[in-house]
């Protein structure tokens, strides 16, 4: 028999159905309307990816370079297409590195806490226990802090960088995932697939790799691109705080940050990274909108 | 079951959690690479200075001992003593309270204010139009930074339209009210889409529930299916969503403290970060947990006293 044998019909009744209409018309809207805004939200996703990792190859200046004759340029003033900030460099190609820095840093923070969180979830949830127990006992302590409130803190002690913001998030996020995988696990564990798959002798390590990680790593999944824009945010909201990544390096967050005291009369400076972080953040949210929906349907 | 040991069988739970906060806090300082004393200190400290700040924050003693003296310290009421001012972490908290209290309540007060409705008029009727306005606004907004949306707002609102106050806390209820408006609005809509999402599930699950299609078998209106039956069913359920989170909108509270140039907690934790003020950063830790547990606790207590289902669970 072969393992997709063995596990559970994968898709049961559409539960929204009976409400959405039975309409042939209703169901089609249903089905496309769910995969537009998923190919939407992968295109803006992608494109974000894509200039983020040819920045180098696309930003049209250095993004350190400063040029103090040439401050505070309108776009579109001498080649510069979003002007130029205080110190004289180039806005687009600024947006461009701060695009690779910040979703370099938030696709860290996401594979880590992914990776761990299920990992511990899963075993905790299977075992049952005292691992269990001690595992919702941290989960409890860990979220009865404010996630900002704690990241500031462990920044404070680990110290800036890029390496030390990856580990922080890592930390405090790795919960959330195991949080999720855990109750999935102890309401797998007794099912008949993973009874069937013990009985026959397999080890418990390729019971849970292969048997049931399958059928549990959807939900997580959707957590990890919804996190991912929480992600963004708070790693663009430490760069304003300044608690970020260490300048001269250009993040979005840090950006906004600098284009304070020049709103009244350059908006565009503040303007240009908040609309770069709202695209990304719209991209990342639809992804998992839409997932999330499928999921539901299951 | 009563509902005085509902509340004790709560108090039990929270305190073992109260427990890990404090240990978490404690460990921070251990968290530091190096020597924390040094680092505090910065490199050109003397070994006096730096065998004085041990003995003082009791790092010449056992780990277990440590943490014994510090839950010691933290039951008489000792917070610490902050670095610079010399002043008790305690008391610059509770100088600071009022503004991040105010900040909590009023963006939580926003938030039902918001959200509420929003998620009614989706749940009514699932699919249509309004439905999907509600989910992209929610969509959309998800991303939206708060530090940025504050910084537009203030621009936009505040200096160029002069229709509200920048900054600052303002003075009496009346001018609370008006100053913080802003700043609590500017955490709101970072919540606001999570509430509505979870807000809109709960209220279709309730409106598929079968006391709901006997309320209809029975000829009840339709309107007073959803005001009595629905409504009243969702309320508990809500409470829960607005808890769950306090934590996002407590974290809030710092950068947009920040961002406003109000004198916060929140404020306060961050000035102490920048002074490497190691004492107050540990203690703004603790009491913002604190906040976040006992909000949770009394979330607990009215999600019970409104469903009494809940109390025998």
């Amino acid at each position: 028999m072969t393992e997709e044998m063995i596990s559970p019909p994968a898709r049961v009744l559409d539960s929204d159905r009976g409400r959405i209409g039975r309409s042939i018309g209703g169901a089609v809207r249903r089905h496309v309307g769910g995969n537009v805004s998923l190919a939407i939200g992968i295109g803006i996703v992608g494109l974000m990816v894509l200039l983020a990792a040819f920045a180098s190859v696309i930003a049209p200046y250095d993004p350190l370079k400063q040029d103090v004759a040439n401050a505070l340029l309108a776009p579109g003033e001498a080649g510069h297409l979003l002007g130029t900030d205080q110190l004289g460099r180039d806005v687009l190609s600024r947006l461009l590195y701060g695009a690779r820095l910040d979703i370099f840093v938030a696709l860290g923070s996401v594979i880590f806490p992914f990776t761990i969180g299920i990992a511990i979830g899963i075993v905790a949830g299977f075992r049952g226990g005292w691992v269990d127990s001690l595992l919702v006992g941290v989960i409890d302590v860990v979220f009865a802090f404010p996630v900002l409130v704690l990241l500031i803190a462990l920044l404070f002690v680990l110290g800036p960088g890029i390496l030390t913001i990856i580990v922080a998030i890592t930390l405090v996020d790795w919960v959330a995932y195991a949080q999720l995988t855990r109750t999935s696990a102890r309401r797998e564990r007794n099912q008949e697939y993973i009874l069937a798959a013990r009985t026959g002798g397999i080890p418990v390590w390729r019971i849970l790799l292969r048997h049931m990680l399958p059928n549990i790593i959807a939900q997580p999944v959707v957590l990890a691109f919804s996190d991912a824009l929480l992600i963004i945010l708070t790693i663009t909201t430490l760069g304003f705080l300044g608690l970020g990544v260490p300048p001269p390096q250009p993040d979005w967050g840090t950006m906004i940050s600098e284009a304070q005291p020049y709103l009244s009369t350059q908006w565009w400076l503040g303007v240009a990274p908040g609309v770069a972080i709202i695209f990304t953040g719209l991209g990342l949210s639809l992804i998992a909108d839409s997932l999330a929906e499928r999921l539901d349907a299951r | 079951m009563t509902y005085a040991h509902f509340i004790g069988r709560r108090l039990l739970h929270v305190i073992p959690v109260v427990f890990g906060v404090t240990f978490v806090v404690f460990w921070l300082i251990h968290l530091v690479p190096g020597d924390p004393a040094r680092t505090a200190l910065g490199f050109h400290a003397t070994p006096q200075a730096i065998a004085h700040l041990h003995h003082e924050w009791g790092l010449d003693q056992s780990l277990p001992a440590q943490y014994i003296n510090y839950l010691g310290r933290l039951i008489r009421g000792d917070l610490g003593t902050s670095f610079r001012f010399q002043d008790s972490a305690g008391a610059l908290i509770v100088e600071r309270l009022p503004v991040t209290l105010w900040l909590i309540g009023y963006s939580a007060f926003l938030i039902s204010l918001i959200a509420g409705p929003l998620a009614l008029l989706a749940a009514s009727k699932p699919g249509a139009m309004r439905d999907r306005l509600v989910r992209i606004f929610s969509i959309a907004g998800l991303g939206i930074p708060g530090f940025w949306l504050g910084l537009i707002l203030i621009q936009y609102i505040a200096i160029e339209a002069r229709i509200l106050p920048a900054a600052g806390f303002g003075e009496g209820f009346m001018g609370h009210v008006e100053s913080m408006f802003l700043p609590s609005l500017t955490i709101a809509v970072g919540i606001i889409p999570l509430v509505v999402r979870s807000l809109r599930a709960e209220v279709l699950k309730v409106a598929d529930s079968e006391f709901v299609v006997t309320a209809r078998a029975k000829g009840l209106s339709e309107r007073r299916i959803r005001l009595r039956h629905v409504l009243r069913n969702a309320l508990p359920p809500s409470v829960t969503i607005l808890t769950i989170n306090i934590g996002f909108l407590v974290g809030g509270t710092v950068v947009i403290e920040r961002v406003y140039g109000l004198g916060g907690v929140g404020d306060l934790m961050l000035t102490a970060i920048n002074a490497r003020d190691f004492p107050i950063v540990q203690a703004v830790t603790l009491f913002f947990a604190l906040i976040v547990i006992v909000i949770n606790f009394f979330g607990d207590l009215l999600q019970a006293l409104l469903d009494p289902r809940l109390e025998t669970q």
